[in-house]
């Protein structure tokens, strides 16, 4: 399984390059910080386009005919989305940390941060048993469509509006941003569990997939 | 002797198409013949048997191995080569060998190396620029080379020109004549492939028509040559195929063990001559029939 892993992780982890090291070089300048305030945002859209890109140079028709099991490959996948929604986290959590670690915004934006990874995480097993049930031409319509809405949405609630007004962080519900710590642990929780019977279900509709 | 392959009652529905109650039993050793016309359900069957697509019902046994718990076992130990091959059609040959190879617990990379030099397959090809036949050549040296029990190969020598034909022929009759190994293979042509089947299974519109040993079948048909007027006609009326021509005209006998008797007079009197039917006639006077 490591070569199925090694294949898929080759756009996951561009696309990761992509998301952390512009905003890397702005941290580094202490340049604007503006950008990395909608950062969380992005998450769910890089890791989509990360599937997607990584599920149109699949062969699922190759792989069955090798000694692989579906499930095998399901876990597989899974795992490599979970993997690389933790590490986006960590990235975000870096960011905030250096960015606002002492301010009293900080709470605010990991609060997005940790809400926009865990919607990235159910996003993700979604668009998977999407792509294994449609084919991955349907799930490229399904993920530019999602990027246009995502982009249209970020438009419409004005970005440099929200930054100017106390940053992007606002956009997270106030009992996750102010409640206990226990509450971001239990939302990451809950994705976690949806994520496994995402997974469940996957196993399930890529066995009786006849879709490559 | 065990199945190397048994197949109970194997049904797939499609909207339009239904392949229907399949059974099979398929000694080791052997070569496995399944022939019939295009959209007869052939690729669909042969998928079912390398586990590419789930049934509707009906079950499948490898090895004496049931796919549901064992398929990684069982995939171990076969070579498929599907009638379009699919590959990481962007990456190099070199790329998809060695991806391939590190699924199977055996591996041959040097046989495996020197059967791309014979096919002319080159390495660092991208995939997608390889012909047809240099696709399905890919797989079969694929097959053959992580010392496979069984072969399911459909439509192997498509696309294929005679030269290459016969050197794959003859690679498919040198992997069958080891011991225990066992060919299963599938084709609307019979050319060539009939002389290597041991049984012939003949595929109609989705339901297996005739399932027989190959010296079986040959000797209940023959095709008969006969001069007008020589035979009487209600044994002309058993003949199927019947191409009536000015001096001499020709049927197949469907049943001939059970004519015999009746043609022994022309046949002394040299108004009837007798000859092996090719495995095509009979396949299309059986498909005509139905």
């Amino acid at each position: 399984m490591s070569a199925v892993l090694r294949k898929s992780s080759f756009f996951f982890i561009t696309h990761l390059c992509t998301f952390s090291i512009p905003p890397l070089a702005m941290l580094l300048e202490r340049r604007n910080r503006g950008v990395l305030s909608v950062m969380a945002l992005w998450v769910p859209v890089w890791l989509s386009s990360s599937i997607l890109w990584s599920e149109r140079q699949e062969s699922y028709a190759f792989l069955r005919t090798l000694p692989v099991t579906d499930r095998q490959i399901v876990r597989t996948k899974f795992g490599l989305a979970l993997g690389f929604a933790v590490t986006y986290w960590l990235i975000l959590f870096l960011f905030i940390r250096g960015a606002w670690g002492s301010t009293p915004e900080y709470s605010g934006y990991m609060a997005l941060a940790g809400l926009t990874c865990a919607v990235s995480l159910v996003l993700a097993g979604g668009w998977y048993i999407f792509s294994w049930r449609f084919g991955p031409s349907v799930l490229t319509a399904g993920v530019m469509a999602f990027v246009v809405i995502g982009v249209l949405a970020t438009w419409i609630v004005d970005v440099r509006r929200m930054v100017s007004i106390g940053g992007i962080g606002t956009l997270a519900p106030r009992w996750l941003a102010e409640g206990p710590w226990i509450y971001q642990a239990v939302l990451f929780a809950i994705a976690l569990a949806a994520y496994y019977g995402l997974m469940r279900l996957a196993v399930r509709v890529k066995e009786e997939s006849e879709t490559f | 002797m065990n199945p190397i392959l048994e197949v109970k009652n194997l049904t797939k529905k499609y909207h339009d198409f239904t392949l229907r109650d399949i059974s099979l039993a398929i000694p080791p050793g052997c070569v496995f013949g399944i022939f019939g016309p295009t959209g007869a359900g052939k690729t669909t069957l042969m998928k079912l048997l390398a586990r590419q697509i789930p049934a509707n019902s009906g079950s499948v046994r490898v090895f004496g191995l049931p796919y549901d718990d064992r398929e990684k076992e069982i995939k171990n130990r076969i070579g498929y080569v599907p009638q379009e091959p699919q590959f990481y059609q962007d990456r190099s040959v070199e790329f998809n060998a060695r991806f391939a190879a590190s699924f199977y617990e055996r591996w041959d990379g040097s046989s495996f190396y020197r059967m791309l030099e014979e096919f002319k397959v080159g390495r660092e090809k991208a995939f997608k620029r390889l012909s047809r036949g240099q696709k399905t050549l890919f797989a079969i040296a694929l097959g053959l080379s992580h010392e496979a029990d069984l072969l399911i190969l459909d439509e192997p020598t498509a696309g294929l020109d005679i030269i290459l034909r016969r050197t794959i022929l003859e690679r498919l009759r040198r992997f069958a004549a080891e011991e225990e190994k066992t060919i299963i293979v599938a084709s609307h042509v019979t050319d060539g492939l009939e002389d290597i089947a041991e049984y012939v299974n003949f595929l109609d519109n989705g339901k297996m028509v005739v399932q027989s040993e190959r010296d079986e079948l040959l000797a209940r048909w023959k095709r008969i040559h006969f001069r007008e007027g020589s035979l009487p006609p209600v044994l002309v009326g058993q003949l199927v195929d019947v191409r009536r021509q000015p001096f001499s005209s020709t049927g197949l006998a469907r049943d001939f063990p059970a004519i015999r008797e009746a043609l022994e007079a022309g046949i002394a009197r040299g108004d009837v001559k007798l000859e092996n039917a090719r495995l095509d006639d009979i396949l299309i006077a059986m498909h005509e029939g139905d």
